[in-house]
């Protein structure tokens, strides 16, 4: 019972109680303004009432006080921020106001108009309690509004997050796929140049480049094109296209550089192209490559240009500058890989060189030794074979033409003479024989020697002269080129033991640059070229290499002596000359003898007659020999021929005989002697007497009076061994002569 | 036939209720709705009884599909023998009207197939806002609410009738109180104070 003693209805407690129950369901202000308004409306005492909810609902009050809350201003929106506004009816008598307020907030008014007060006071305090729950409900409300937006925002959040973790996983993602594709790149980079590492050849290398760069580097397909440095095709090779590369390599092999190629090769850049279906046309294998990017870069090392490097790759690869970067890098690996293979080879020729000139170096050697070895022998033993052949023309002066015995000296002539020419040869192979050059027309020397040829030869070989009609001169000792001519015909004829064909060629020729490096020596200039072919048996190329050495011979032991063809050689060299051999086994030998051409105003040298009687004289002549049995061999030469004859064994004795001798037409001296050279002793003799004349004589100078080998203009000599004939018209002819001093 | 009533197990709270108990769900959130409904379903396809649902928002397939979502065992063609999902606004007005005589008729008929096909109980739960849509009778919908808690007295099926507090305004909730004896609120199932016995509330106002 209330204090008024008025019992309160159970049924509106319930009433009250139910609405305070179901409250908590509403989230909408507006719900549960009217859910409240019907729950307190037609409560007893109670005339109107109103849910005062701004933002919400604003169910009014009926009856009296209606217009009075209908101008409320407060505004609609403003609750979350209201600091409780007051309600102006709340100080009415009749008027139960109460504040929907929580500790914090303050939301609005349930308001009542109570007319019986007795009747509704009962319910006061439940009313009451309903207000508080539906302001606790409100701010609930108001919390999970708030956290649903701070839900939304965290949601927003989290959605943002998610998307950058998406973003993030696909930058992973993207990277990961880069470091696979850069160590496949790696890999592919590291086997090429493991490849260059090992590679000595070119084709084998740019093939096994393109199989790398096609299995590793996800390219469709790969090419190489070499090229020459002035852009001509060399060689290609070609990965991942096939059998359809034939038709490439046959545009190719026309002179026809495919579009990219040529860019390439005209730019610094490498080339991109975006569709090969539809930019390259005219290249055979584009059509196979659609959805891919074309790639072309030159291959250059040190500014030479060896090819280009063509890829078929997918097209996002193309726009990769990592990717273009790795491409060229590639490219300018296997342009030195190119480059170190052209060192190579180029090492290679100059390794092959080197050694034919350390073969020539050898033989020069060996030539050396045995050229010290004749010289010094020849010069003793042309002093002894002067002293036998002097001896036996004397001899043989002496005795009747009956004369048993005059066979006997006779063979000893021969023989001494066969030994004088024996001496001859070896100094000549060794090139210390001395020469003594004259201008002359190689033809003529031909002519002349042709007319004793077929002696020689015999008959069984036929000899044609092929000689150029107008060729140029030479210059040489006739003698020796004599020499040289017979020794080849010589070594024909031996070949040809069934008989054959001799041929004797002359003519001019020019050798440039690529002759004197093919042949390793030689000179670049004019020569006249002097072959002599033969239809004989030919060599092999190990006979070839030994031919020219001295004492070598296929010939039985007895028939030859080994130094017919190192003669050869020898007078060649010395003659500022060379020589080359052409042969195969059955197919004859070809010898080509090169001598420089000459322009000379001198008239080509003739041969003297050889049939002019010998002339002596009554002119002095002061014979210096420091072997007292030549100069007593050619004191009697002399002699024999009226001369008067003054002698001398050196230097010393010379000078007393000059000094002493009233007048001296000819010096005629030895070169080689203890205590002083025929030099010195020329400079002497011809002091005391300036109109002497100097003749030398020596069986082997040592370059007391040559230039190398070759006898000084103006300086007269007469080789040991010599017979009384030989030096009679030697002295004679110095005599008659010009004015032949001694040498500067 | 036995048709005293017996407790029953509800699902969403675990105390037990006699069949028969005529319950209003009045709701603000989905989820809230879904629990309680689905645990409610599915405590009577545990205890094998005749389960029927009304309804109204959601077509019977969505209903059937976040039934199973929820592990429900619903049948795989939707309806079966014990359970159905029909279309609300058939049920409630299969003329295009609603009729409460017709609709407590319904409710008579499907007690009596329960007990006829031997199921141990039956349950239904029906979605009400098709009353919201303005089909001729659905005025009578306070009504029929109060005879129901009448006919279930006789023919104990046990029925949550769904309000969204959001559709229906606040002074139609504060009537559906009237006329259901237990309110689940938050998933629990509270004794209505307010509940009017049926023939109190049918009286002409004084």
């Amino acid at each position: 019972m209330s204090p008024s003693g008025i019992d309160a209805d159970p049924r509106i407690l319930g009433q009250l109680l139910a609405a305070q129950s179901t409250l908590s369901v509403f989230s909408a202000r507006q719900r549960m303004g009217e859910f409240m308004h019907r729950a307190v409306e037609g409560m007893p005492g109670v005339a109107s009432c109103a849910v005062c909810l701004p933002g919400g609902a604003r169910p009014r009050l009926g009856g009296e006080p209606a217009a009075e809350c209908a101008a409320c201003d407060v505004p609609d929106g403003d609750i979350d921020h209201d600091p409780g506004h007051p309600c102006r009816l709340a100080s009415r008598a009749n008027m139960r106001v109460f504040p929907l307020r929580t500790q914090d907030r303050h939301f609005g008014f349930l308001l009542l108009q109570v007319e019986e007060r007795e009747r509704y006071a009962p319910y006061e305090p439940f009313v009451g309690n309903l207000a508080n729950g539906l302001a606790v409900n409100i701010e609930r409300q108001w919390h999970r509004d708030r956290l649903e937006a701070a839900n939304v925002e965290l949601r927003r959040h989290r959605d943002h997050l998610e998307e950058l973790v998406k973003e993030r996983t696909a930058a992973l993602q993207l990277g990961l796929e880069r470091a696979r594709h850069l160590n496949a790149v790696l890999r592919a980079i590291r086997n090429v140049n493991q490849l260059i590492t090992r590679a000595r050849d070119r084709d084998r290398l740019l093939q096994e480049a393109c199989a790398i760069l096609a299995e590793t580097r996800g390219f469709r397909c790969v090419w190489f094109v070499a090229v020459t440095p002035d852009g001509r095709f060399e060689a290609a090779a070609e990965a991942g296209i096939g059998a359809a590369f034939a038709r490439v390599r046959a545009q190719l092999e026309r002179g026809e550089l495919p579009e990219c190629c040529r860019r390439a090769l005209a730019s610094a850049t490498p080339v991109v192209v975006a569709d090969p279906v539809a930019n390259c046309g005219a290249c055979p294998v584009a059509p196979q490559y659609r959805d891919t990017a074309g790639l072309a870069v030159a291959m250059r090392h040190l500014g030479k240009t060896y090819g280009v490097l063509v890829a078929a790759l997918p097209a996002e690869m193309a726009d990769d500058a990592g990717e273009l970067s790795l491409f060229c890098e590639v490219a300018g690996d296997l342009a030195f890989a190119l480059y170190d293979i052209d060192l190579g080879r180029q090492h290679q020729r100059a390794e092959a060189a080197s050694g034919r000139l350390q073969e020539q170096f050898q033989q020069a050697q060996k030539m050396e030794a045995v050229g010290r070895l004749a010289g010094g022998v020849a010069h003793d033993f042309n002093n002894l074979l002067s002293i036998i052949l002097s001896n036996c023309s004397f001899a043989l002066e002496g005795l009747g033409e009956g004369d048993p015995r005059r066979e006997e000296i006779t063979d000893i002539k021969e023989a001494g003479e066969r030994a004088a020419n024996l001496t001859r040869q070896l100094l000549s192979f060794s090139r210390r024989q001395m020469l003594q050059p004259r201008v002359l027309d190689l033809n003529g020397l031909i002519t002349d020697l042709h007319k004793m040829l077929p002696r020689l030869l015999g008959e069984d070989i036929a000899i044609v002269l092929a000689l150029a009609p107008t060729l140029g001169l030479v210059r040489a000792d006739p003698g020796q080129l004599e020499q040289v001519i017979v020794n080849l015909a010589v070594n024909a004829r031996d070949a040809m033991p069934d008989g054959g064909r001799l041929l004797v060629e002359t003519a001019d020729v020019e050798l440039d640059e690529d002759y004197v490096r093919r042949h390793v020596t030689g000179a670049v200039g004019p020569f006249v070229r002097l072959t002599v072919s033969d239809t004989g048996c030919g060599m092999d190329p190990e006979t070839q290499a030994k031919v020219f050495e001295p004492f070598f011979t296929t010939k039985e032991k007895g028939k030859g002596t080994g130094l017919g063809l190192s003669t050869v050689y020898g007078i060649v060299k010395q003659s500022n000359g060379f020589i080359w051999v052409y042969s195969e086994p059955g197919r004859g030998a070809t010898f080509k003898v090169y001598l420089p051409r000459v322009t000379s105003a001198e008239q080509p040298w003739r041969p003297a007659n050889g049939a002019e009687t010998l002339r002596g004289g009554d002119e002095t002549i002061l014979l210096v020999e420091d072997d007292a049995e030549v100069r007593a061999a050619a004191t009697r030469a002399l002699r024999n021929l009226g001369y008067r004859v003054l002698e001398a064994d050196g230097l010393e004795a010379a000078r007393r005989v000059a000094a002493s001798a009233a007048a001296i037409q000819l010096l005629l001296t030895d070169v080689v002697m203890p205590g002083g050279s025929g030099r010195e002793v020329g400079l002497a003799v011809t002091a005391a007497h300036p109109a002497a004349k100097v003749l030398y004589m020596s069986g082997y100078t040592d370059n007391a009076i040559l230039h190398h080998g070759v006898l000084e203009p103006g300086v007269a000599f007469v080789q040991k061994p010599f017979t009384p004939d030989v030096l009679g018209r030697k002295v004679r002819e110095v005599l008659d002569g010009g004015d032949p001093g001694p040498p500067a | 036939m036995d048709r005293s009533p017996r407790p029953a197990v509800m699902g969403f709270t675990d105390e037990l209720f006699p069949t028969g108990t005529h319950m209003c769900l009045i709701y603000d959130h989905e989820d809230e709705r879904r629990g309680v409904i689905g645990r409610f379903l599915d405590a009577g396809l545990q205890a094998r009884e005749k389960v029927a649902y009304f309804a109204d928002t959601m077509a019977p397939v969505e209903v059937a599909a976040w039934l199973r979502d929820m592990g429900v065992d619903v049948p795989r063609q939707g309806n079966a023998p014990g359970f159905s999902i029909t279309v609300a606004e058939k049920t409630y007005c299969p003329d295009g009207r609603f009729a409460p005589e017709a609709m407590l008729s319904t409710l008579r008929a499907y007690h009596q197939s329960v007990v006829d096909q031997g199921y141990p109980g039956g349950r239904v739960s029906g979605e009400m806002s098709w009353a919201l849509r303005g089909i001729p009778g659905s005025d009578r919908l306070m009504e029929y609410e109060a005879l129901v808690n009448d006919v279930l007295a006789t023919h104990p099926i046990t029925a949550v009738c769904q309000y969204d507090a959001r559709r229906f305004d606040g002074a139609a909730i504060f009537d559906v109180l009237k006329v259901h004896p237990m309110m689940i609120v938050h998933g629990r199932i509270v004794r209505n104070p307010y509940y009017l016995q049926p023939h109190e509330f049918l009286q002409p106002a004084r």
